[in-house]
């Protein structure tokens, strides 16, 4: 808020005073307008016009130096034309992937994991909310960023 | 308040505090500048403030659309392709990631006027884009892991990779590998206006709608490629006998909105040079993040995956850039113009804000790194332009130097850019223009902790950029 209240101050008092004046209906005729010529026309040929001529001028320009005389049509042109990932993803092939060991969602009492041993070992029970490490530290900056610790290298 | 409810709230902002952490590097990304999306500009190596005599002034200088003389459309695309030699445990891995986007839209128009000029602009611009990538595969000999350093943490626990009491048999010297592909871009809808305060000197400003996204995929394993592991990890469950894999996928998603103003001045002496100022202010980025973490580990005999709603979550909060202030002259000698450019940014005002689900004392800690960590930097830009008025074909060539935002980084880590482009002017109505940039820099990236698993980082970006101009 306080960028758009300097740059509403900013513009008031740059708009006081201008410059510049805008056309109207009643200027019909104008015989001066004062090109700025960046791109003058012995070094850009007709390809200045592309930067200098307004659009507003629609007969050809005699250019004579910096100080042009330009002869304004008295029918503006208004026609108005318009023309106008990929990721590669490692795969990682070959992991042994068996059926997880089933976490018991019931024990709580117990600070040891609990095995409940059929005679098949993928499902063991491990109690996951009492392992004696409270902490969810942070992972988030784990990615390969740069990490300073203490030090960042 | 009983004691026990202020004991409940205090642990639930360490929990939300740690679980999801930002730092530095995220207000980095959205706080170095990009490379804009106009091929002329780029070809001169975006030393462009000081001439902005485009629909592309609403990122370059806004007082540019001043010197506008026609109704002006605008529009391009740009290829990005981004390629990293990693080096890692004296194994070097390459990768390659792309992105072809639409990166330009504009309308200039110009009001008639007697004396001075009045030119208002709509503009759509690709302001940065996001791309990159980071593979790596090397044997860390060394009696660390990622595993030990996630011990803070359930991960390890709820992975069978640790005891009863959270200890584990884990001590390094496990092969680590990881891929990383990142993508997305900052965008914004711009309204400008320009006017000619006084004869030759014009003042334009800005207002700018921030839309854009990010994504990092980021894949890691560490595997005991030597069979060190051949016990239990986790005693008293034999499936975890003899460990293989650990697996950790982090995807981080965001959302960004924001707005952001800008305020140009551009002073033109007669036809020999063009002076420009720039002032951005703050970016205010509003980053919706979404944080899914997906987890493994694979024995022998079995596999154990990471409960993903336990670490995943949703968070928001603000990021706000620094000033960027900028100073740039151009010279027409017959026809060649040099043109040159300064930009100051202080890293050390990039701040964090605002956090939803994260404590304002995270936030604040992490404003204090960033002031210690970051430094003030220049940017420099420098381009010529040359038109062979016989056929309306210019070339041009440039320079672009963005020093790192590292206080104690080598030069070594500074982003330079050669650029190069052509030019094609039709009748004085249709413009052509296509640009190449190449920028190479070093960067270095830590899986965890601190200089004990870290990639080295050798980086080559390319970017083609096509901008098509119509003028009546």
């Amino acid at each position: 808020m306080k960028q758009l209240l300097i740059i509403t101050a900013f513009s008031t008092l740059i708009l006081q005073g201008c410059y510049t004046v805008i056309m109207t209906p009643e200027d019909k005729k104008i015989t001066h307008y004062d090109l700025y010529g960046y791109y003058p026309i012995e070094y850009y040929g007709d390809y200045g016009n592309y930067y200098d001529m307004p659009w507003w001028y629609s007969s050809p320009v005699v250019s004579v130096g910096n100080n042009q005389i330009i002869q304004r049509s008295s029918d503006t042109k208004t026609v108005r034309n318009e023309n106008g990932d990929r990721t590669n993803t490692e795969s990682r092939d070959g992991i042994i992937s068996t059926p997880p060991p089933t976490r018991d969602i019931g024990s709580s009492t117990s600070g040891s994991g609990t095995s409940k041993s059929n005679g098949n070992s993928n499902n063991e029970v491990r109690s996951n909310n009492s392992s004696g490490n409270s902490n969810s530290g942070s992972i988030r900056n784990e990615n390969g960023n740069r990490n300073s610790g203490n030090s960042r290298r | 308040m009983s004691y026990r409810k202020i004991k409940i709230i205090l642990f639930l902002l360490i929990i939300s505090s740690l679980t999801y952490s930002q730092n530095y590097n995220d207000a980095l990304r959205v706080s170095v500048p990009g490379l804009g999306s106009n091929a002329r500009a780029l070809g001169m190596g975006n030393s462009y403030i000081s001439l902005s005599d485009d629909g592309s002034a609403a990122f370059f200088n806004p007082a540019g659309l001043g010197l506008v003389k026609k109704i002006e459309f605008l529009g391009g695309i740009d290829i990005t392709s981004f390629n990293n030699s990693t080096k890692f445990f004296n194994q070097t891995t390459n990768s390659n990631s792309s992105q072809t986007k639409l990166d330009n839209l504009s309308l200039t128009l110009p009001l008639p006027t007697i004396r001075g000029s009045l030119v208002f602009g709509l503009s759509y611009n690709t302001v940065k884009d996001f791309v990159g990538s980071n593979e790596f595969n090397g044997f860390n000999n060394g009696t660390n892991s990622k595993i030990q350093s996630l011990l803070d943490t359930d991960i390890p626990f709820d992975l069978y990779l640790t005891d009863d009491n959270g200890n584990t048999i884990i001590n390094g010297r496990l092969n680590q590998s990881g891929n990383m592909l990142n993508s997305g871009s900052l965008n914004q809808w711009t309204l400008s206006g320009a006017i000619e305060a006084y004869r030759n000197f014009f003042i334009g400003a800005n207002l700018s709608i921030v839309s854009g996204n990010f994504t990092s995929d980021f894949d890691y394993y560490e595997d005991d490629t030597q069979n060190i592991y051949q016990g239990e990890t986790a005693p008293g469950y034999p499936s975890t006998t003899d460990f293989r894999t650990f697996y950790l996928k982090n995807l981080l998603k965001w959302d960004i909105e924001g707005w952001n103003a800008k305020v140009g001045f551009i002073y033109q002496l007669e036809k020999l040079a063009r002076i420009g100022v720039t002032v951005q202010f703050p970016k205010v980025y509003k980053i919706n993040e979404d944080f899914l973490v997906e987890g493994r580990s694979d024995f022998a005999n079995a596999s154990v995956e990471l409960d993903a709603a336990k670490y995943s979550n949703k968070v928001k909060y603000d990021i706000t850039s620094p000033y960027e202030i900028s100073g740039g002259a151009s010279v027409n000698l017959k026809g060649l113009i040099l043109s040159g450019q300064l930009t100051y940014i202080d890293y050390k005002a990039m701040e964090f804000s605002n956090g939803e689900g994260i404590s304002a004392t995270y936030f604040s800690d992490q404003n204090k790194r960033i002031k210690n960590l970051m430094r003030q930097v220049v940017n420099y830009n420098f381009g010529a332009e040359y038109t062979f008025p016989e056929i309306g074909f210019r070339v041009r060539g440039g320079f672009m130097l963005y020093p790192s935002a590292f206080k104690d980084d080598s030069p070594d880590f500074d982003k330079k850019f050669l650029t190069a482009g052509i030019g094609f002017l039709t009748d004085g109505v249709l413009g052509i223009d296509i640009a190449y940039a190449y920028g190479w820099w070093k960067d270095i990236g830590d899986n965890y902790d601190s200089n004990v698993s870290r990639t080295f980082q050798d980086i080559k970006y390319h970017k083609v950029m096509l901008t098509t101009s119509y003028r009546f």
